[in-house]
């Protein structure tokens, strides 16, 4: 497990994140959208992650039509980045979406309204992804098969302005538990059996 | 781009009379076009139903390939909405068997004309089998785009291809990151057959809460 509070000095994420897209920035000890209305990510970069893994953020939003979320199964930079993520506002909508190429696709739509102060998770397992507010399950179980591997990262945007969409306390865990350690050979789908979710 | 996403939003919204909150609705499966432009705002998505607001549903797209299999809740209206498009294809009760024809026609040219396996399909199959297979195709075909950013159908290739030696090692590469048996896999046999090999090992999968 890794975790980051981001109480520390304005500007940058730091080293030990990676940012994919746009400028999220650390603004009183919490994470900003650093620029109005483009779709800001960022991976934590330090250690080996599990392919099994979950993101999750304290969300706190000033604009209904601002954003943020979390990202799993991350990696690249610019038009290279991929990444499965979660957005959440506080008026109505939970989405997932697939970032490969450069390209949004959205896998799954609820209608959901995590509060300001919730803490929203996305968790991947194999080929299952699940969405959680305050440790419930919004929605099903999506499958999905195009991202296999990465790191678990951190979304904004701050569609009514810069700086209305602010997370905080993140939190990224690898697999079972088991963070850090690296176990060469596993690869997505290995210890899948007829009967499972995968 | 933004304009004609909130405009066919808009207009969804007005056929159906609103969003689904407050009204009861029923989880169904349908097999619809893929549309958007893959912006974060116009981003891929199921025809239809993704533009319905505040509904609930999941989907998985057929890889690069321009489908979308979709559960979604629902209500009455966006239902009989959806299902009166000329080319969605709705599914009955999921446990229920197929039939004869037309309906067992209908179904198998439904799946062969988005190049998804149909042949296979018997009177006696459940609907659940077969939306398990369309599903179990979206995984190797979602695989082939994540390893090889490559799509398995470009113009002129269909299920009754032979594959060049180029596409069953990257068939091979999915089937190994799946952990399947790819010895099977052969430039002797057509795609068709060649993922069938693949989906035959493969589990079961979760689909709007339900498994298939």
């Amino acid at each position: 497990m890794a975790s980051d509070d981001f109480n520390r000095a304005n500007g940058g994420l730091g080293a030990n994140w990676t940012v994919q897209n746009g400028s999220l920035a650390i603004v009183s000890n919490a994470v900003n959208s650093g620029t109005s209305a483009v779709d800001e990510q960022a991976f934590y970069n330090v250690g080996v992650w599990s392919n099994d893994q979950s993101s999750q953020v304290t969300q706190v939003l000033t604009a209904s039509s601002s954003f943020v979320g979390t990202t799993v199964r991350a990696s690249g930079t610019g038009g290279s980045s991929q990444h499965y993520m979660l957005i959440a506002n506080d008026v109505n909508f939970t989405a997932v979406y697939r970032l490969v190429s450069n390209s949004y696709t959205l896998l799954s739509s609820a209608y959901s309204q995590p509060a300001d102060g919730s803490v929203i998770k996305l968790d991947v397992a194999v080929t299952t992804l699940r969405v959680y507010d305050d440790g419930v399950q919004i929605g099903s179980d999506l499958s999905d098969g195009v991202i296999a591997s990465g790191n678990p990262g951190i979304y904004g945007n701050g569609s009514a302005g810069t700086g209305t969409a602010t997370l905080d306390a993140w939190v990224g865990t690898g697999d079972a538990g088991v963070a850090f350690m690296p176990r060469p050979g596993l690869f997505i789908g290995q210890a899948v059996n007829r009967a499972s979710t995968f | 781009m933004v304009r004609k996403f909130a405009l066919a939003a808009m207009l969804a919204l007005s056929v159906l009379g609103g969003v689904a909150e407050a009204q009861e609705t029923t989880l169904a499966f349908y097999l619809v076009d893929k549309i958007g432009t893959g912006s974060r705002v116009d981003a891929f998505r199921p025809e239809y139903i993704g533009d319905i607001a505040g509904a609930q549903w999941s989907a998985m797209d057929l890889g690069i390939e321009p489908s979308f299999i979709v559960g979604a809740n629902l209500t009455a209206a966006q239902h009989a909405f959806v299902s009166s498009q000329s080319d969605v294809f709705t599914f009955p009760a999921i446990d229920a068997a197929v039939g004869g024809n037309p309906t067992l026609n209908r179904t198998r040219n439904a799946l062969e004309q988005r190049n998804i396996p149909g042949a296979w399909v018997g009177a006696a199959t459940t609907w659940r089998q077969v939306i398990g297979e369309i599903i179990r195709n979206c995984l190797v075909l979602q695989r082939l785009f994540g390893l090889h950013r490559s799509r398995l159908f470009p113009p002129g290739v269909s299920l009754d291809s032979a594959p060049t030696q180029g596409v069953l090692d990257q068939l091979s590469d999915v089937g190994e990151s799946f952990g399947l048996n790819v010895s099977g896999l052969s430039i002797g046999l057509t795609v068709r057959d060649n993922l069938q090999l693949l989906t035959v090992q493969m589990g079961s999968y979760s689909l709007a809460g339900e498994m298939f």
